[in-house]
C-alpha cells in the first residue's frame, strides 16, 4: 500500500470516547470520577465546545497589501462558549439555563441533631424576617459542635421557584464549568469555561412520547480583574498511574 | 509494557474473565470460541455455566455485530442472570477496551442485549448476548 497511507502509531490511544460530562468542579491535578451532585445536567446529543477567535485584517484597506498578510493580521477577542442540550429539569438546571434569574421557595427549620450529620449542609440565619430586614440563611462551610445548640437550620424545602430578573449581577456567572471526556488510553481531556453564563436563554422543547429537551449555550467572559485572560482552559491528561 | 495477545486471543481473555459466586466459592466460567466448543466429556469441572462467543473482524470505523451464548445445565435462571449482570456491568454504559498488540477492541452494549433462548432439553437454560466490537486498527 501507499507509504502514506497510515495513521501514526498512537493514534487509536489519543481518540476521546463518548459524550463526557458537564461537572461544576473538577480538579485537573487529581482527576477522579465525579459524584452525582458535581454533574450538572443530564445531556442529549452531546456537547460541543467552541473557542473561536475573531481577526481583523489591518492590510484589508491598505494598498498593495493582499488580504490575509499576516502582519497585519490582529486579534480582536474569543468567543468562547459551550452549546448542549439537557434533559435535567430542576430549578438549578432552569436557572443556569435563564441566565439572570433567583432561586426562591425554600423553606428552613431549626436543626435538631445532636451532633453533625456528615453530607447534610448546615445554615445559619441572620435578619429579623421582617420585609425591611428578612431572613438570609448562608450554608455552613465546617460545621462544627451540636447542630441543635449552634443556631444551625437545615433547608425542609428546597426551591421550586425561579424568578428571571431584569438586572444582571455578578453571582449569575459561574465561575468555572467543566466538560470532561474519556480518552482511550483511560486519561482525560477537560475544558474549563471561565465566568460561565448563559447567553441563550431558556429554551425548550417537549414533543409527544417523548422527552423534554431544553437547549442551552453557556458563553465564557473575560474579568475586568484578569482582561487578558481568555474564558476557556484545555487539559489533556494522562491515565493515573495503576 | 507491550501487549502480546493477538485481536483473538484479546476476545478469549475478555469473556474468560467471568466468575459466579455460589455461596462462598467463585466458580469459574469457561468460554469457548463458538466454532471449537470441545465434546462435554472434554471440559473441565465446572461444566457449567460457560460462555461460547463469537469471533468476526472488520475494519477501522465499521463496527461488526458479535454475540455470545451463555450455557448453564439445571433448573433455574438465577445463575445465568447473574452472569448476565455481571458481563453487562463489565462492559459498561461506554463499553470496554480491550488492548492487543495491533490496536484496540471497542466493545459495546448491542441491542437487543440478552435474551433468553429455549431448548427442546428443558434442562438447558441459555443467554444470547448482543455486542458490538470496533476495531482501532490500520
Amino acid at each position: 500500500m501507499g507509504k502514506f497511507t497510515k495513521v501514526a502509531s498512537d493514534s487509536f490511544d489519543e481518540l476521546q470516547m463518548n459524550a463526557g460530562v458537564l461537572l461544576s468542579s473538577f480538579d485537573p491535578t487529581n482527576p477522579t470520577e465525579p459524584s452525582s451532585d458535581d454533574i450538572i445536567a443530564t445531556t442529549t446529543g452531546g456537547i460541543h465546545v467552541v473557542c473561536e477567535p475573531t481577526y481583523s485584517d489591518f492590510g484589508e484597506d491598505v494598498d498593495n497589501v493582499p488580504n490575509n498578510m499576516k502582519e497585519y493580521k490582529h486579534l480582536d477577542g474569543w468567543n468562547c462558549y459551550m452549546g448542549f442540550t439537557s434533559i435535567k429539569f430542576n430549578t438549578n438546571n432552569v436557572r443556569l439555563a435563564v441566565g439572570p434569574a433567583d432561586l426562591s421557595g425554600e423553606t428552613y427549620a431549626a436543626s435538631s441533631d445532636t451532633s453533625v450529620v456528615s453530607g447534610k449542609t448546615y445554615y445559619t440565619r441572620t435578619g429579623s424576617g421582617t420585609a425591611q430586614s428578612p431572613y438570609v440563611y448562608t450554608p455552613v462551610a465546617s460545621p462544627t459542635g451540636n447542630p441543635s445548640t449552634s443556631n444551625y437550620y437545615e433547608m425542609t424545602t428546597p426551591n421550586y421557584k425561579v424568578t428571571p430578573r431584569m438586572e444582571l449581577s455578578d453571582s449569575d456567572f459561574e465561575d468555572a464549568l467543566w466538560w470532561v471526556g474519556d480518552k482511550a488510553d483511560g486519561g482525560c481531556v477537560a475544558i474549563k469555561l471561565l465566568n460561565a453564563l448563559s447567553t441563550g436563554g431558556f429554551d425548550m422543547q417537549t414533543t409527544k412520547n417523548a422527552k423534554g429537551t431544553m437547549s442551552m449555550t453557556i458563553t465564557g467572559h473575560v474579568s475586568i480583574s484578569a482582561q487578558t485572560t481568555v474564558p476557556m482552559e484545555f487539559y489533556v491528561l494522562e491515565a493515573p498511574a495503576s | 509494557m507491550a501487549v502480546t495477545q493477538n485481536r483473538a486471543q484479546a476476545l478469549h481473555n475478555f469473556w474468560s474473565g467471568f466468575s459466579i459466586v455460589e455461596g462462598l466459592t467463585a466458580v469459574y466460567v469457561h468460554a469457548y470460541d463458538e466454532s471449537t466448543v470441545p465434546d462435554d466429556k472434554d471440559i473441565p469441572a465446572p461444566k457449567y455455566p460457560r460462555i461460547t462467543y463469537t469471533v468476526g473482524n472488520a475494519e477501522f470505523e465499521n463496527p461488526v455485530m458479535l454475540s455470545a451464548n451463555l450455557w448453564d445445565y439445571g433448573t433455574s435462571w438465577e445463575r445465568l442472570s447473574m452472569l448476565e449482570q455481571d458481563i453487562f456491568e463489565a462492559i459498561g454504559y461506554g463499553g470496554k477496551l480491550l488492548e492487543y498488540d495491533k490496536g484496540k477492541i471497542w466493545i459495546q452494549r448491542g441491542s437487543p442485549w440478552a435474551q433468553r433462548m429455549s431448548d427442546d432439553n428443558k434442562m438447558i437454560r441459555r443467554i444470547y448476548i448482543n455486542v458490538i466490537a470496533e476495531y482501532f486498527e490500520t
